[in-house]
């Protein structure tokens, strides 16, 4: 067959900038959302009706 | 609209197409028809995907459903960040490795041409019936808006997405993506700004969101556990992160996004990013919905929302009762939020919510369509400064497009590399390939022209299609876990697993009242436990192949 190939260059697997390591970004992503959820869940308690 | 807001609508029309088709130029061949020669940063492609996410009924419905029904619907994007970081470490590099332009072509690889083939069949009928709604579902709400005709508004939104799409490939959509999504956010910005400063002069920000708390609107988490109710933390964290995984991982739509990165760095950061922002973004788009349900506390807004409707009830006999019983429960609403604002306990302002609710709902039953998707056009079209709306209303148009040439894109690459080169003419050259990937553009363009002026017709069953997207992702993203995980798993075993978590899930909507995102993991679980149990039983051979990945 000669139809396309999707990629003659070999594939870079470069280290991720500033925290070095991918499962390191990966675990700061994880505690992101940890945190989003838990300041989303405050917000709710605090503004949900009769609260204050 | 004035004269101002179409030349602003016409212009951000042909500045957006015109800027697609000039970053998309040089795509000379499959490579960068396909996948833009392996050369988009990582920002290029996290905003992109974003786009392609959020067409514009996520837009107008989203900000509709935070006025509606609070903003609980941001759980539903909670299972994102976690599909991303486990896509990320797992089919970004898989895919990347295997270098195919389809996920599905990897399916070959490691399993048989059947399941390939099978699981290829199933992709072109969930997105192909997805192409004509995400094209006829805003082109109702813009049609009304504009005052066009709904076949007009799919002829230029159609015509448009095919001209660059077909001309400028992948890198054309992605660029156009890009340039949309800044322009999205800056539209919601400014939405945003000018929902609090149209407030009364004695409202402050504060005290818009303390009555958004008080009438139930900022209701983002609940962590109750509850299978039938579609939004809460744990639905949002496990069926929306099956929905997630299966979506990014499996849909051709979205893996062709990131194989366009030009390594797997790159890749990962594009998802990242979308991982990062997406549940900010929707936060705030439903928060603007809250906002704009706190300004029209005070400012009298229409019976219902949507104009041609509302023309239609005011024509009834029943439309005089309706409208006094209206502006009495909006009074009665205006100043209950008053004395909240001022400390008064939050019961007066729910019951008076409560009444204009069941006067809207009395009204509503005289119509044909729900009007939530046209509160927050309203607001624009009627408190947006000249000029703005225009652009506002343009932003809104290219989103769906940004949507659509993305679903037809990925439509014509799948129907190109796993069915036309596959089976039907192997022994093409690299030109003969790029003009069957263009004509499969077109073809796929024209059919969402032709679907969407047929599924115009099936009415309330547009939102039903849209819902159960989830009746084909479990079984999907169950054989891509068996690929990925399960070596000893061979092409018969993970056929026949397809199947019988197809069957599952359409058992489970047909029979029981789980809600939509649970079907996810139900059709993943049953692929994967069918496809395992019958490799233990099985007797297939190994396919070495699977060594390269």
């Amino acid at each position: 067959m000669s139809g396309p190939a999707a990629g003659e260059r070999p594939i870079a697997d470069e280290a991720p900038p500033v925290m070095r390591t991918w499962p390191r970004v990966y675990r700061f992503v994880l505690g992101y959302l940890a945190a989003l959820i838990f300041l989303m869940w405050l917000f709710t308690r605090h503004y949900r009706p009769g609260a204050s | 609209m004035t004269p101002i807001d179409w030349i602003v609508l016409f212009a951000w029309l042909i500045f957006l197409v015109s800027y697609g088709l000039w970053r998309g130029r040089g795509s000379n061949s499959v490579n960068q028809y396909l996948l833009a020669g392996k050369t988009m940063p990582w920002y290029a492609m996290g905003l992109s995907i974003m786009a392609t996410q959020a067409s514009a009924i996520t837009f107008v419905s989203t900000t509709g459903q935070g006025f509606v029904d609070g903003m609980r619907f941001v759980q539903f994007y909670l299972g994102l960040p976690i599909a991303m970081v486990i896509l990320c470490a797992t089919a970004v590099p898989i895919f990347h490795r295997a270098k195919v332009y389809t996920a599905y072509e990897y399916l070959e690889k490691r399993f048989d041409v059947k399941t390939r083939s099978l699981v290829t069949a199933v992709f072109l009928i969930q997105r192909g019936l997805g192409a004509g709604i995400a094209l006829a579902a805003p082109a109702i709400v813009l049609s009304v808006v504009l005052g066009w005709s709904f076949q007009s508004t799919t002829l230029v939104m159609g015509g448009l997405v095919i001209l660059y799409t077909t001309l400028g490939g992948i890198k054309a959509v992605t660029h156009a993506d890009v340039q949309q999504m800044v322009f999205i956010m800056g539209a919601l910005v400014l939405a945003f700004g000018l929902s609090i400063t149209l407030l009364p002069s004695d409202i402050s920000f504060l005290d818009a969101v303390k009555l958004a708390g008080a009438a139930g609107r900022l209701n983002a988490i609940d962590t109750s556990f509850d299978l039938n109710n579609r939004y809460n933390l744990w639905s949002g964290l496990i069926g929306g992160g099956f929905l997630m995984l299966a979506y990014f991982g499996t849909d051709q739509s979205q893996v062709q996004r990131y194989l366009t990165g030009k390594s797997i760095g790159q890749s990962r950061l594009g998802l990242l990013l979308n991982a990062m922002a997406k549940v900010p973004v929707q936060f705030f788009i439903l928060f603007i919905g809250a906002m704009v349900f706190v300004f029209f506390l005070f400012q009298r807004p229409p019976l219902l929302f949507h104009p041609v409707e509302m023309k239609r009830v005011a024509l009834t006999a029943e439309y005089p009762a309706l409208q006094a019983r209206y502006d009495e429960a909006l009074n009665a609403r205006e100043a209950a939020a008053r004395r909240v604002k001022d400390g008064a306990p939050v019961a007066q302002l729910r019951s008076a919510q409560q009444q204009v609710d069941a006067v809207r709902a009395d009204a509503q039953k005289l119509t044909h369509e729900s009007d939530t998707n046209y509160i927050f056009l309203s607001f624009v079209t009627r408190y947006m400064p000249v000029g703005l709306v225009g652009l506002i209303l343009g932003v809104i148009f290219t989103a769906a497009m940004s949507a659509i040439s993305g679903e037809i894109n990925s439509l014509a690459t799948v129907t190109m590399i796993d069915v036309y080169q596959r089976h039907m003419h192997r022994g093409g050259n690299d030109r003969h390939y790029l003009m069957a990937s263009r004509l499969a553009t077109v073809f796929w363009g024209c059919y969402a022209v032709a679907f969407a002026n047929f599924a115009q017709g099936l009415g309330t069953l547009i939102e039903a299609v849209n819902q159960v997207g989830s009746l084909f992702y479990g079984s999907m993203l169950g054989v891509f876990v068996l690929a990925f995980f399960l070596k000893q798993v061979r092409g018969t075993a993970a056929f026949c697993g397809v199947v019988a978590g197809q069957l599952a899930i359409f058992a489970v909507a047909r029979f029981t009242s789980v809600a939509y995102l649970w079907y996810n993991v139900v059709g993943a679980l049953v692929v994967i436990a069918v496809g395992y149990g019958l490799s233990l039983v099985g007797g297939e051979n190994p396919k070495p192949v699977a060594q390269e990945i």
